[in-house]
Parts: structure tokens; sequence; C-alpha cells
């Protein structure tokens, strides 16, 4: 009878087990993979449409739209187009939307600086980051800038910057995260 | 006496149940884990298919990777960039498929475009081979993915830092294919990246939290059914197909392989839809009608090469309803399949569209009560959805007694069965 007893509640414990890998296959969630920035105090600030300078570089906001905005499509395909390297969609995925950001970039060194576009990151009004995709920008500007990552003595231009974002997200900032010390543009 | 004889029966009966449940839970998985080189030591060949530039297999192979895992840890990572590896861009000999080689008169690519084979499974062995006489190197298997397994890997692991870039799920496919398209001057950090994405993978597998584990395995699941991930040998039943095989069912199919030509990364712009109708015979036999229709919302042009894989015996009747010049159609008659071949251009924000009309053997079968008839629909690898329009057409004085994803604007991410019954 122990025995008997026993068998069954080996068997029951095996379903129990079984079930519950089933039941966490299905309950799993994956890890939050969202980003929170947190600005340092000594970041260097602008407002839209102003200039903020860090040790190397100075940066101007001039605008941000979304991708689906003709003028915004227009001059993405017109320097996509003149870089002459990858074309980049302009179709986002389900449920995201593509915003462009476009800033101003000038070297503030009488020498040549590093520059990476994968260093901005769009912030949203409770500070989740969403970093850089992709960057177009003239084709003396896309030599320097992104292919070679430096800037030239003297170096000015405008780049335009794509976030990857859900749809429902409104930019508040974007961010230059290398610079020393990081520059934080207001978008609003 | 006879009590005990039962008694005795009901234990062994018992005991034979537990073995199996614990034998079915124990073994898929402790063949996964010798697989994948938990126990001893294992090569691969990690091939990253960029699937914004669609291949046979699931996309241009842009990033090679030997990875040798011993006792569940990396021993060894070297990851070869399509633009810059002498090895990757050593010429091989191709041996089919007769509907590509035949229609663009080659028999040769370098190794890191010759994937044209009809499924993963059928480039593995091949690529295995060609791997051990460029390089001398044996590998015990191939591990393919495309940049949607690596937005859904990393989903999983969270984000990565890889040469001071953080990357992340939305943006790793650009990062990918930035770094591709300003090589070399970015091909290390390609490589850099993929490296670390591999090494937080494991870390992944071998140390974090229970939940996470399955929800990577969740993850690595949902890639193999929907043709993201392979893995070859395949590794078993936990993944489940994972080596990507087409196998031709005595049935009705309809499997299109497209090759993207000329550099143009455009696919992930192209939205596929399949119209198929179908006019079942008395006989068994029917006509089928094809509609294979490309909508480009991206800005720039597609080069299509398109083949169209249907049941052997399937004879061409008619092509029409094409939006513009192409070249084909040309048939191929193979054992399992026969192939329409074209190729044909995409312009920007425009439609392509080709009908392909013809006849099938044999592709009703009946139990002498109901006849049945089965369309398998296989999905490519690395394409991310397609549209599926089906109708079927009883043959005269028939009535139908079920259906299953007969209809308009069914999206499908993995492949489709259409199943009608009728008398």
């Amino acid at each position: 009878m122990n025995r008997k007893l026993l068998a069954a509640a080996v068997v029951i414990l095996f379903i129990v087990i079984a079930l519950a890998a089933i039941a966490g296959m299905f309950l799993v969630t994956a890890p939050a993979n969202e980003i929170t920035y947190k600005e340092p105090a000594s970041a260097v600030r602008a407002s839209l449409g102003k200039t903020a300078t860090s040790h190397t570089i100075a940066l101007r906001l001039n605008d941000i739209s979304d991708a689906s905005n003709p003028a915004t499509r227009d001059a993405w395909v017109r320097l996509n187009l003149e870089s002459g390297y990858y074309n980049m969609s302009l179709t986002p995925s389900p449920g995201d939307r593509y915003l462009v950001a476009n800033v101003t970039v000038t070297n503030a060194q009488p020498t040549k600086v590093p520059f990476d576009y994968g260093a901005f990151a769009l912030l949203t009004p409770n500070n989740t980051a969403y970093y850089a995709n992709y960057a177009v920008c003239s084709r003396n500007c896309s030599a320097q800038a992104l292919q070679n990552q430096t800037l030239t003595v003297g170096f000015t231009s405008d780049l335009y910057v794509l976030f990857s974002v859900p749809a429902e997200t409104q930019a508040q900032k974007v961010v230059y995260t290398t610079s020393d010390p990081p520059i934080v543009l207001s978008a609003v | 006496m006879r009590d005990r004889e039962h008694s005795h029966t009901a234990r062994y009966v018992t005991l034979a149940v537990i073995i199996l449940v614990v034998a079915s839970l124990l073994f898929p998985l402790l063949g996964g884990l010798g697989a994948a080189g938990f126990f001893g030591e294992k090569t691969y060949l990690v091939i990253l298919q960029d699937n914004s530039e669609i291949r046979p297999t699931g996309g241009i192979a842009s990033l090679w990777g030997a990875l040798t895992i011993r006792d569940g840890h990396i021993a060894h990572l070297q990851y070869y960039y399509s633009h810059t590896s002498q090895t990757l861009q050593t010429t091989v000999p191709l041996d089919g498929p007769e509907s590509l080689t035949t229609f663009f008169n080659v028999n040769a690519a370098e190794l890191f475009d010759s994937n044209v084979q009809y499924d993963f499974a059928s480039f593995a062995p091949k690529v295995q081979s060609d791997w051990y006489n460029v390089t001398g190197q044996k590998i015990d298997g191939v591990i393919g993915l495309d940049f949607t397994a690596a937005e859904a890997i990393l989903r999983i692991t969270g984000p990565i830092t890889a040469s001071g870039e953080v990357i992340t799920n939305r943006n790793v496919f650009h990062r990918l294919e930035y770094d591709s398209a300003y090589a070399p001057h970015r091909g290390d950090q390609m490589a850099n990246l993929l490296s670390t994405l591999t090494y937080a993978t494991f870390a992944l597998i071998t140390d974090a939290s229970v939940p996470e584990k399955l929800a990577l395995y969740n993850t690595f699941r949902d890639l193999a059914h929907e043709k993201h991930l392979f893995i070859y040998p395949d590794p078993g039943p936990l993944l489940g197909n994972a080596d990507g095989t087409s196998r031709p069912p005595e049935s009705d199919v309809v499997s299109v392989v497209d090759f993207n030509l000329g550099n143009a990364k455009a696919d992930f712009g192209i939205k596929r839809t399949i119209d198929y109708h179908v006019q079942l015979l008395p006989d068994g036999s029917a006509v089928s009608n094809l509609t294979l229709t490309y909508a480009n919302e991206d800005w720039w042009s597609s080069d299509l090469f398109s083949q169209a894989l249907v049941p052997p015996g399937a004879k061409l009747v008619a092509v029409h309803n094409v939006s513009r010049q192409f070249d084909g159609p040309e048939i191929t008659n193979a054992n399992d399949y026969t192939v329409f071949s074209s190729r044909f251009i995409v312009s920007p924000y425009s439609t392509a569209r080709i009908t392909y009309v013809y006849t099938v053997p044999n592709v009703v079968h009946g139990n002498g009560v109901a006849s049945y008839y089965d369309l398998y629909v296989v999905k490519q690898g690395g394409i991310v959805r397609y549209t599926l329009n089906t109708s079927v057409q009883l043959p005269a004085g028939a009535n139908l007694i079920h259906t299953e994803n007969v209809g308009s604007n069914l999206v499908f991410t993995d492949d489709a069965h259409v199943n009608v019954v009728y008398m």
C-alpha cells in the first residue's frame, strides 16, 4: 500500500514538474531592456536652436521630426544618395516610429577631434534613452564624421541622426554622451 | 494470488511510465546540451546572415565566426568579415541548385556568397566541407542567425556595449548595416559587436536566472520556428527542425526562394503577398494560379531573382500579369520540386507582380468517404512576414466539409498549412 502511494506520489511529482516547466515557458517575461540615462551634473545644456559647447565639440539641435514628414524624408534621401553608402529604409517595424534629429556639429578645437554618431541618445520625459540607429550628412561630412570618425579643424556640418522608438514616444532631449562633459540639448 | 500478480503488473507499468516521463524530459535536454558543447568540446561555424539582402538560406552571409565551446564555456572565438577576409573571398564550387546555376550560368562563388541552396540544412554540410577545404579546420556544426535573430536575442540579454557604443535591440540591425557599409573602417567594430553579443548570450545560458534562461530558450525556439536561427546538425526536439530542413510533402506546396541581387539591401522595404487560387479536378489533379506580389516601400530599386518551387510534375501553362519586363521564366525539373525562376526589378514605391498558371498532378487524396486537399506554403529563411490569400475551387458537385487558412489577408511569420476537406 505504501509502495503504491509512493509510486503515485512520484508520478504526480513528475507531472507537476512537467506542468510547471510548460507553464514557465508561457509565463516568463523578457528582462527589461530599456535604458534610463542619468544626466551628470557637469553636463552642458542648451535649448532648441542654441549651441552648447564641450571640451571638443559644439552641438546645436535644430529640429526633431518624424521620418514620415515629407521634408525630413526628402532631406534624408538626398543626403543618403549624396554620401553613396548604405541606403537606409525609412519604414519602421510595426508599432515603432523613426525620429530624426537635425544637429549642427562643430569642431571646437584647433586640432582633429574624435566623433561618434553612436554616442547620440534620444531621451523621453522620463529619461528613457534610445541610442542612435544611423546618421547621414553631406559627402564631405560623411567622409570625416561617419567613415573616419574624426572632425577636422574647422569642421561644421548638419547631421541627421535617426532613432527607432516606440510609436507613442515623445522626444524631450538629445544627449551626446561621450564628450567631456556630455552635451544635453532640449527638444522643446 | 491473482491480486498480487495484478499488483506487480501495476507497479511495472507505473515504473515504466515514470522512466518514460523522465527520459522524455531529460534526453532532449542532454542531447541539446551535448550538441552545444556542454560535455566536451565542439566547434561551430557561426554565420550572420543579413536578411535585408535576402539570399536563399536567409540573407547574405556577411560575418562568419569560428566558435569553440568547451564544457559549456567559450574557449575560442574569431570572427571573419566578408569584405576583408581572404578566407571568405575564396572561390568555392557550387553544387546547385540547377534553377540558379543554369539561370546565371555559374558554377562557382565566393565562400561568403555561396549560400544558394533552397534551405539551410542543404547549405550547412556543403559549407562545413568548404570551410575545411579552405581553412583546414574541422567544424562540428553550423549556426546561422540573421539580423532579426540578433534583435530578438538582444531583447533578452539587454543592451550591450561594444567598441564604446551602446547596442540595443532597437539599433543593432542598423549598426551592423552601418559597419558593413563603412567597411573596412568599421569591420572590426562589427566583429567586436558580434563577439560581445556572443559572450553575453553564453553568459546568459550559463549564469542567468531560471526565468531568463527560459526566456532565452523561448526566443531560440521561436526564432528557429520562424527560420531566423538555424543549428546544423539539428540539436533535437527541444528546438524543433532548427536545421531549417524544407521537406517536400506529398501534397501541394509553394515555396518561394528569393535572391536580392546588386547589393541593394532592399528587402526590409519589400512587402510580399502570395495569392494562390487552385481549381481541384475530379481526378485529383489541379490547375493552380500562383501570383507573387512585391510592393517596394523604399526609395531605391530591388533587383530580385525569384524561384517558385511547386510539386514535381507541375506543367507551366502560362505566365502573365507581369508588371514590367523580366527575365524568365526558366523551368527546372528536379526530384523534389518543379521550379519556375524569374528575375525582375521592383522600382521604388511601386509593385511588381508575376503570375504562374500551371497544372499539378495528384494533389488530392481520399479515404473512400471524403477527399482531402493540403497546401503547404514554406516560408524562406530570413523573411519576416508575408500575406497569404488562398481560394480553393472544388470539383463540380462536391460539398465542402472543412477549411483551414482559406481566405484573404492572412499574415504569417512561419510556414502555412491550408487544408480543405470535401465530399
